[in-house]
């Protein structure tokens, strides 16, 4: 009897050890790659990120970019994502990711950069206005103080 | 050392907007009178050289990259009220066409970079005048750099303190203080020196053609 209650008692503790086994699986999909880079093309290399559903408070993946400035992640349905990625000295990005839809509904690669506006436009170009803007904006200062001149 | 959207939280970008306004209004107040046909071109070609300073990426050590500022040149040569709006007309730009900086904190980028940074050169200037002409620019512009990266990094690492989730994880910037300081002062204290001599350069050409100095 007294045997019997110790196999018994044994047994339990064996359901009770198992119940804290991890289980695991794998599966192929079809994975997005974000590359961040500075304007130099330096990769924003282990830095910290986290990804983010539309209208969510609490990442769906957080982790660091790898040596090449990487975030690699599984997109599944959704097309839109919120990436937030920072660096101790304040550098960073917070912006929306727009993936592009194939294979019905899974996505392909999407490509990220380290800079939130302008991204498709030549850096030249950007500079370009930027000066026009300063320059026509002291034109007219100028302009108006020699009206204002008598 | 822009400080991009979202990495702050709305209780410190929403004073830090009055708080700008404020600032804005004091800079141009006066305004007027401090300019003339000949200050406007040159306020214009200075502004333009700290608008393109902005955008040179220098790799530094350690994996990141920096850029001058700009901001002690046109303090030292035109007065701390017009680098105040010249610098917030830069970060304007940067934001808007670059991305270098965010449009909700650019008052607190303009207010580190353009006044904190404008009056730690010209108050560095007056302090060290007795040390000569190139040293007492070059510490001017040097420490502009540095103080303006200690507001920065002081507003970044304040950020975990200031808004949280439920859980106690931080909302907006995730790293304090301990972390926050010595990664923007240590590579500003090296951006420092290059900004210290282009602006020893501009301040010397100002001062060979005569250009009237603040």
């Amino acid at each position: 009897m007294r045997a019997a209650a110790l196999f018994l008692g044994g047994l339990l503790a064996c359901t009770a050890a198992g119940a804290h086994e991890l289980k695991m699986d794998s599966q192929r999909e079809t994975a997005s790659v974000v590359r961040l880079s500075w304007a130099d093309g330096q990769p924003f290399a282990f830095e910290a990120y986290e990804l983010y559903l539309p209208g969510q408070d609490v990442p769906t993946q957080v982790g660091r970019t790898d040596a090449f400035g990487r975030i690699v992640f599984l997109p599944g349905a959704n097309h839109e994502w919120r990436i937030r990625a920072f660096s101790a000295d304040g550098h960073g990005v917070d912006q929306l990711l727009q993936l592009d839809a194939s294979e019905g509904g899974n996505v392909g690669d999407a490509a990220g950069s380290g800079s939130a506006a302008g991204g498709d436009k030549p850096r030249a170009w950007l500079l370009a206005a930027g000066l026009g803007v300063v320059f026509g904006l002291f034109g007219l200062v100028q302009l108006f103080m020699r009206r204002r001149r008598p | 050392m822009h400080i991009p959207d979202g990495f702050l939280s709305p209780q410190t970008y929403l004073p830090a907007w009055g708080l700008a306004a404020l600032a804005w209004a004091w800079a141009a107040r006066g305004l007027r009178a401090s300019l003339d046909e000949t200050t406007v071109p040159r306020l214009a070609m200075a502004t333009a050289l700290a608008y393109a300073l902005g955008l040179v990426m220098v790799p530094i050590p350690g994996g990141t990259s920096g850029h001058a500022l700009g901001v002690a040149i046109l303090a030292l040569v035109f007065g701390v009220r017009q680098a105040f709006l010249a610098c917030s007309l830069v970060l304007l730009l940067q934001a808007l066409l670059f991305g270098a900086g965010g449009i909700t904190a650019l008052p607190v980028n303009a207010l580190a970079i353009g006044l904190c940074g404008a009056l730690a050169a010209v108050g560095a200037r007056r302090l060290c005048a007795g040390m000569g002409e190139t040293v007492s620019v070059a510490l001017a512009a040097w420490l502009s750099v540095v103080v303006s990266g200690l507001v920065v990094a002081l507003v970044l690492g304040i950020q975990p303190a200031i808004a949280q989730r439920p859980d106690g994880s931080p909302l907006f910037f995730p790293f304090g203080l301990a972390l926050t300081l010595p990664a923007v002062l240590v590579p500003h204290a090296l951006i420092g020196v290059g900004e210290a001599v282009v602006t020893v350069l501009v301040f010397r050409y100002a001062k060979a053609r005569r250009w009237p100095t603040p």
